[in-house]
């Protein structure tokens, strides 16, 4: 098995990906604020998302019929490929939940119908291709569109498929992740084994391309996903064999997980200094690595490793090479 | 890379097994029926969960009726493969509304003052394809697409990219929806129901009828074929992602999306128009979607539209599963030379130039065959499937 894994994404390092444009809007000052991750602040108890005037970025009339999740992830969108709108040759988006708040909005629609006629606006916005459709009307782009929703591991699957794009001949793709806190809805702390003040929601987009620019700032080099139980320390290192790298390479480790022994295991790998846990950042929730892979991009450490075991039996690796700030 | 369709696996309204499916569609059978409880026509399987649990002998926490159905034809496809070390194997499944045949049950349950219904509910897009790989026991690559009546197709264009990349050898792909009162619900607020069975494709059509499905198919590449000595039933050759970037629901007048799919369905596959002998529609039987399909037909047919027609008139629109059910008939009929014919129809379509196949018809020498899926948020998309003969 671990062979098989080996081999399996090894295509990776023969296209080039690189990231020029990314936007955020997170638990974190990350909106408009290049350098925030130097000051990073512990999330906790009323921790609330950071979110930017909107009316700037959508226009009043469609942004009237969007809720919270689409909000953010439309502008997130908006604000990566400003002024490079007419080059996107792909929209990738990934969201763990998709649209809850506007699914449970349609279900009270129905039950406070008592059967007579009923408005289908929210029904309308409950696929989870939402996102992604909202980002193709306001850019009026024809081009490839998907959605991916696969629990933790929804970033990793999103950027395989950006690379199998550029493989495919598409030269830029705008990517990105979103998902909301939905506590309300989804029994949500027990499923990530964590305190409800400890959830977390965000959008992160990024454009992508396969030729490097002079705004290119980092690539992205590799990618893993693994369901399904298996040795944590063999997998990080048949990783890191695939990279040709070792441990002592790395120059930022940014980690999700809730289990002691494999955050020990992480830290005693890399050195505790190198090493930061983005949940307690981003907040726990299914698309918490795109708020790390942000804070990847705008710390421009050099050489970074994302580990991503927020769900025990799904784990993602991903590794980019930022320019140095 | 030749990317080889070894195994089907399909339940819906026409049958729980491919050979029942197969021989509906072959009688021309409609598995569409009046709902008294719900007052509509609907495609609904005959089995309960309960029914599906004990064929599937599962014994563990109630399940969604997504992860059971999906399961059920995961199985039927999958059929005797087995993990092997040597063939890198994933899975990926699309679905639109996941386990919402559950939660909305717990959800008005919370909604009525049972708190402790709160922690039934689950999130269950990517947990359905996980259950499935867990049941069969593949690990590594598990994925789930979520592009709404789309999904179907998108899910198996994934695992054939995948494949095509080298980065797989095996994949086991597919899609299901169930009927949940929440997408009754919706699309009755939408006002597109035939209060009929469905007419698609017919000039006084009226509307949809819902249905439940799940389809799943085995794609191997050559390496994996020498390992399982599978014979390949068909290969996919060509797929097509557009968005009309149009409307959020609604299709474009000219279906400039769906003309987009499949000229890049054709395109990949380096076939001409001419090439296809059978496009398996989307045609839901909402003026809109047939209008806009046709239009859509025309254009990239140049007026030459071949043997088309649609089978939601069987099963109803199953939503994310539709394409993925419609892919497994587009395999049967190209493996089994037979076009299958579009019921329900009385007076063909004026604003298409040729009428729908509406008998069933033996066709020899069939080797393309080409389906489309078009889903909310403009997602169109489109696949080609060809004899094994066809060199790529």
């Amino acid at each position: 098995m671990v062979l098989a894994e080996i081999a399996r994404v090894s295509f990776f390092q023969a296209i080039h990906m690189f990231i020029s444009r990314y936007s955020t809007i997170s638990l974190q000052k990350s909106f408009r604020n290049a350098g925030y991750s130097n000051n990073l602040e512990r999330i906790g108890e009323g921790t609330e998302i950071k979110t930017p005037d909107y009316s700037e970025f959508i226009p009043a009339l469609v942004r009237r019929r969007m809720g919270p999740l689409l909000r953010m992830s439309v502008t997130t969108a908006l604000e990566t490929v400003k002024g490079r709108e007419n080059d996107v040759d792909a929209i990738i988006v990934g969201t763990g939940l998709g649209m809850g708040n506007s699914t449970v909005e349609f279900i009270n629609v129905v039950r406070e119908s008592k059967g007579g006629l009923i408005s289908p606006t929210a029904f309308t916005v409950c696929t989870a291709n939402t996102i992604a459709g909202q980002i193709s009307l306001l850019l009026k782009k024809r081009c490839y569109n998907i959605t991916h929703s696969q629990n933790s591991l929804t970033l990793e699957h999103c950027l395989i498929d950006a690379k199998l794009c550029m493989l495919e001949e598409k030269e830029n793709v705008l990517l990105g992740v979103a998902d909301e806190n939905e506590q309300r809805i989804f029994n949500m702390h027990e499923r990530l084994g964590v305190k409800n003040e400890w959830l977390g929601e965000g959008a992160a987009f990024f454009f992508l391309h396969s030729g490097r620019d002079e705004n290119s700032c980092a690539e992205i080099k590799e990618v893993s996903v693994h369901h399904g139980h298996t040795d944590f320390l063999i997998q990080l290192n048949a990783f890191l064999d695939r990279c040709n790298l070792q441990p002592s390479d790395i120059d930022q480790v940014l980690f999700a997980s809730t289990e002691k022994s494999k955050v020990s295991m992480i830290t005693q790998q890399f050195g505790e200094a190198k090493c930061l846990n983005y949940l307690h950042y981003a907040g726990h929730f299914l698309c918490s690595n795109g708020i790390a892979l942000d804070i990847a991009l705008d710390g421009r450490k050099g050489k970074v490793l994302i580990v991503n075991n927020l769900i025990k039996e799904n784990l993602g690796f991903t590794y980019l090479e930022t320019s140095l700030r | 890379m030749k990317v080889n369709v070894t195994g089907i696996g399909v339940i819906s309204a026409i049958g729980v097994t491919v050979e029942e499916n197969l021989e509906s569609l072959r009688q021309g059978r409609s598995g569409i029926q009046f709902d008294p409880d719900r007052g509509l026509m609907l495609g609904a399987i005959s089995f309960t969960n309960e029914q599906i649990r004990s064929h599937l002998q599962l014994t563990m926490e109630e399940r969604s009726r997504t992860s059971l159905l999906s399961l059920w034809a995961a199985k039927e496809a999958w059929g005797g493969n087995l993990p092997n070390d040597q063939i890198r194997t994933g899975v990926i499944s699309g679905t639109s509304v996941g386990g919402m045949d559950r939660n909305e049950i717990y959800y008005n349950m919370v909604a009525d003052g049972n708190s402790s219904a709160y922690d039934r509910i689950i999130f269950e897009n990517g947990g359905t394809t996980e259950f499935v790989a867990d049941q069969l026991g593949i690990q590594g690559f598990v994925n789930t697409v979520s592009t709404a009546c789309s999904s179907g197709i998108n899910s198996i264009v994934q695992g054939y990219r995948m494949i095509q990349a080298g980065l797989l050898d095996r994949v086991l792909v597919g899609a299901c929806d169930p009927l949940a009162n929440f997408d009754v619900h919706g699309f009755s607020a939408l006002g597109i129901y035939d209060t009929q069975r469905c007419r698609p494709f017919d000039e006084n059509r009226a509307g949809l009828n819902l249905g439940e499905a799940a389809g799943f198919m085995v794609l191997e590449n050559e390496k994996s074929l020498k390992l399982t000595g599978h014979k390949p039933l068909c290969q996919i050759t060509g797929w097509g992602n557009s968005t009309d970037a149009y409307h959020q629901t609604a299709s474009s007048p000219d279906g400039i999306g769906a003309q987009i799919s499949m000229n890049e369905a054709l395109s990949r596959s380096r076939l001409s128009p001419s090439d296809i002998d059978y496009v398996n529609a989307h045609g839901t039987g909402t003026p809109n979607n047939d209008l806009s399909e046709s239009k859509a037909l025309e254009a990239v047919f140049a007026g030459k539209i071949p043997s088309y027609g649609s089978t939601k008139g069987y099963t109803g629109h199953t939503l994310a599963a539709a394409g993925a059910i419609e892919c497994v008939f587009s395999v049967l009929a190209l493996t089994e030379q037979e076009v299958y014919p579009s019921i329900n129809i009385v007076t063909p379509l004026n604003d298409i130039s040729v009428a729908p196949i509406t008998s069933y018809m033996r066709l020899a020498k069939m080797q393309h065959v080409l389906s489309n899926s078009f889903g909310f948020g403009g997602n169109c998309s489109s696949i080609i499937f060809s004899s094994n003969s066809y060199v790529h």
